[in-house]
């Protein structure tokens, strides 16, 4: 009984939360910049960027806990990188195919749970899995395989970590603290709540 | 289409009709609308009144035929012009029937104004010259020099305009209207009648939703109500008045709680207000009135210490500010936590009960307590507002600013603000309340201060 | 620039983009930024002040990834380090500058597109010559329309809860909780309003805007093309 398509309501819905997550990213980059300012001379630059990396996948665990139906993680990071380039971001078309590895890290899986399960661990396991693609992609973009084993392993505990605060724990607490409104009576996630 | 047996004498069916139409917004929830059967002629204009949260935004949506596709179970039928709404596409509905919203910041989906009228036009497939169909509808609402003008840097009253406009744009002939004049002020209320009225006259058939009557009374056909049981009566038109209220006499001797001196902000490089001094007296209401950027909202913001200022404000006490959408400033999830947040932090030595307890008979005071545990944005407009202020003087604000208090509140409702402020006040609270209701600001306010725009 | 189609013109930036994630080439990346960085600045249209801003975060990001493949390059390059201190260090620079020469052109391909395309264009090219549905055309349309009025609720909540004796960080759930709660409300009414306009995903309608695909388009896209493909191969 699952409906599949997209209505228009979701599309800016997701739309939007793209836009208050880029806000809330722009909020926070000059803390990264920063960081990665001071953290150039010791070639430890990436790292800056990594802390706040879990930002970009919120949407994709969001949109999908509320939303509940397959494809949701994927499009939703679809239309955020669209909104980016709307924006004017300057990573340009390439912030599209990004969007769709990312978004497909966390749709794994929930198709995995046969977009049934939204529970703490899939939610969890999401962000993970946003996180893992994410990196693999980092080795075909940005040459993260001219760098050493030592820094990729630490660059990639610290997305972790920062993957699996924003994009699993925030975002879960988001979802469930909507749910208490009664904002979402017609959403998926509304109704699996009482 | 039209069924002679039910109207034997009418040839032409009305523009609008409502049989036996009933709403709720889930199997588990009562009843919003009960069995409504009433007809609209052509050219008429229909004024639904009714106490906020009886559901008449709810009946304007069901008869736009926005719902039950948004929300909501629907039975019985709805008909424009003798075709039954429900088995139209968007496209088709919107040359029949189309709605303006309360709110105009959240209708539009173009960036500017000729591209918002174009869209519309495109929706319905529109054939001939576009560009000269858009001008010519800018030309009706007195909007042709703002044709590429960006929609968000225009006020409330000119996006109204151009929400009509778009709304026209399909050809409808009817118009539903949800409370229109909620977000504007008074003068940029009173053209858009001016313009609704001409509209009318050239024969657009107009259902308005709205608790005040004021700009529609010269011309309105007749009055319904909706009640709260869901059902619809034939209701006298009367504009509310707030006879019978009269400001809380100050103090004396007078002290003074808040004093500005040389007072300038400036935002962008524009000045909004400058080299103002006052003082506010303890124990009173004043009341800033003035059009939309005019710098009511701004001098609030001053005094809150919320921006950058120059010049020299001090107050006796702490300053609390509700903002004109008071969904800004929830802090829990839940109406009494909200409270207790606010009850924690000045008496951080009672004991977690004694906070509780104290939260219930602020809850209670304000009309709230039935609502303890629901989540603050699942309130109604007006109970937020109470809430917010309520958080607010919970946190011992001697000075409470207020913005807007009574914007988008029924009659009721803004008489049970008034009422819980004016208490407040006579105990010794100074309160600043920045409005565009003139007639509000003279039954309540010690003093009167009116903004110029710059 | 300006005036290609932005559709085409996006395919053509995203291919050149992915041939060059695929190889390494220190020469060709640089003349891809020279390239773009060229166009970029001899569009007339083009806010010059917003170009040179920009860059600044790819000159930092550059200047990063340099140190990183400097200080820290992969094993391989290290292994080297048998033959003397001197080979290690000429094999790191070497990764340095693959790293940072990379940034530097994918930085000027996306600025070269962002600058000189109208977001408006972009999707309506989108709706009419990649068949993205209308829904999701006009749908983002109308969000990103909302840019400028969800920046200032993030201010506004900020105040709001400052005025409460809260501070929030930028980050707080606090700050972002109110934001997205109005989205949903929004995203409601919104969509209430453009269907009361009339709007239907699947209805045919008219185009007042049109967004041409011509000759042009088909040309940058085979030169654009081949070129960073024999510049992958000869440079």
């Amino acid at each position: 009984m699952k409906n599949y398509s997209w209505k228009l309501r979701d599309i800016i819905l997701v739309a939007l939360l793209s836009i208050i997550f880029g806000i809330v990213y722009l909020g926070a980059v000059y803390l990264a910049s920063f960081l990665t300012t001071v953290l150039t001379p010791f070639g430890l630059a990436p790292l800056g960027n990594e802390i706040l990396f879990g930002i970009w996948f919120m949407v994709a665990t969001l949109a999908a806990y509320i939303l509940q139906k397959p494809g949701v993680a994927i499009v939703a990071e679809v239309l955020a990188a669209l909104i980016e380039v709307l924006l004017g971001n300057f990573y340009g078309p390439m912030v599209i195919v990004a969007g769709i590895i990312q978004g497909a890290g966390a749709e794994i899986v929930f198709a995995a749970g046969r977009y049934r399960k939204f529970n703490w661990l899939t939610m969890l396991l999401a962000a993970a899995g946003c996180c893992v693609t994410s990196f693999v992609w980092g080795f075909f973009r940005s040459g993260f395989g001219l760098l050493s084993v030592k820094l990729l392993i630490v660059m990639f505990l610290i997305r972790l970590v920062s993957s699996v605060l924003f994009t699993g724990v925030i975002s879960k607490l988001i979802g469930d603290g909507l749910a208490r409104t009664g904002l979402l009576r017609s959403y998926a996630l509304g109704q699996s709540e009482k | 289409m039209d069924n002679p047996r039910n109207n034997p004498q009418r040839v032409q069916a009305p523009a609008l009709t409502c049989r036996n139409l009933c709403f709720h917004y889930g199997e588990d929830k009562t009843p919003i609308l009960r069995d409504l059967t009433f007809a609209v002629e052509e050219k008429e204009v229909v004024i639904l009144t009714g106490r906020s949260g009886c559901g008449k935004s709810t009946l304007a949506y069901c008869l736009a035929g926005l719902y039950p596709e948004y929300a909501g179970i629907l039975t019985g039928e709805i008909r424009a012009g003798g075709t039954d709404i429900a088995t139209l596409p968007h496209n088709e509905r919107a040359r029949r029937v189309s709605i303006m919203f309360q709110n105009p910041d959240s209708q539009f989906c173009m960036g500017r104004v000729d591209h918002e009228i174009l869209f519309a036009l495109e929706n319905i497939a529109y054939e001939g010259d576009m560009r000269e169909r858009m001008r010519r509808l800018l030309s009706l609402i007195d909007l042709e020099d703002c044709e590429t003008a960006r929609l968000h840097t225009l006020s409330g009253g000119t996006k109204q305009k151009v929400a009509l406009a778009t709304a026209l744009a399909t050809g409808a002939k009817i118009l539903i209207l949800d409370e229109p004049f909620a977000n504007i002020d008074p003068d940029a209320s009173a053209e858009l009648a001016r313009k609704l009225r001409a509209l009318n006259e050239d024969g657009l058939t107009l259902f308005v939703v709205d608790h005040r009557l004021d700009y529609w009374k010269p011309f309105l056909t007749r009055t319904i109500e909706l009640s709260a049981t869901g059902g619809i009566a034939d209701a006298k038109a009367r504009i509310w008045n707030f006879e019978g209220c009269s400001p809380v006499p100050p103090p004396s001797p007078p002290e003074i709680a808040v004093s500005i001196r040389d007072l300038s902000v400036s935002y962008d490089k524009k000045t909004v207000l400058s080299s103002l001094s006052m003082d506010i007296e303890q124990g009173t209401l004043t009341a800033l009135i003035g059009k939309n950027g005019s710098g009511k909202s701004t001098l609030l913001m001053a005094i809150a210490g919320l921006l950058r200022f120059k010049g020299k404000i001090d107050s006796v006490g702490s300053v609390g500010l509700v903002f004109q959408n008071p969904r800004y400033q929830f802090l829990a999830l839940n109406v009494r936590e909200d409270i207790c947040i606010s009850l924690k932090r000045v008496r951080s030595d009672v004991p977690k009960e004694a906070i509780e307890r104290e939260a219930d008979r602020l809850l209670d005071e304000f009309g709230l307590l039935p609502y303890a545990e629901a989540s603050p944005y699942a309130l109604s407009q007006g109970q937020q507002r109470r809430l917010a202020i309520l958080s607010m003087l919970a946190g011992d604000r001697p000075i409470l600013l207020l913005d807007e208090p009574t914007y988008a509140q029924d009659e009721q409702a803004t008489h049970f603000i008034m009422e819980l402020l004016q208490r407040r006040i006579a105990a010794g609270l100074t309160a600043v309340v920045a409005t565009h209701d003139l007639k509000l600001a003279e039954a309540f306010a010690n003093r009167i201060i009116s903004m110029e725009e710059r | 620039m300006d005036r290609l189609n932005p559709g085409y013109k996006f395919l053509t930036l995203l291919i050149v983009s992915m041939t060059l994630s695929l190889t390494y080439n220190i020469r060709l990346n640089l003349l891809v930024f020279f390239l773009s960085f060229t166009a970029t600045l001899c569009t007339p249209s083009v806010n010059k002040k917003r170009l040179f801003l920009g860059l600044i975060p790819f000159l930092l990001l550059a200047a990063g990834m340099f140190m990183s493949g400097l200080i820290f390059p992969a094993e391989g390059g290290a292994a080297t380090g048998s033959e003397g201190f001197r080979a290690v260090y000429v094999d790191s620079i070497d990764t340095a500058l693959q790293l940072s020469s990379r940034v530097l052109a994918f930085g000027g391909v996306g600025m070269l597109f962002a600058l000189t395309t109208d977001s408006m264009d972009f999707i309506m090219g989108l709706m009419q010559q990649f068949r993205l549905p209308p829904k999701f055309a006009y749908g983002l349309l109308a969000a990103y329309h909302f840019f400028p009025v969800v920046r200032n609720e993030y201010r506004v909540v900020k105040s709001g809860l400052k005025v409460r004796g809260i501070k929030a960080g930028p980050l707080s759930r606090k700050r972002v909780f109110p934001l997205i709660v109005h989205a949903f409300e929004q995203s409601e009414s919104i969509a209430m309003a453009m269907e009361s306009r009339g709007f239907c995903n699947e209805a045919p309608r008219t185009v007042a805007f049109v967004v041409p695909l011509r000759r042009v388009d088909i040309v940058f896209l085979a030169v654009a093309v081949g070129g960073v493909i024999a510049g992958a191969i000869w440079l």
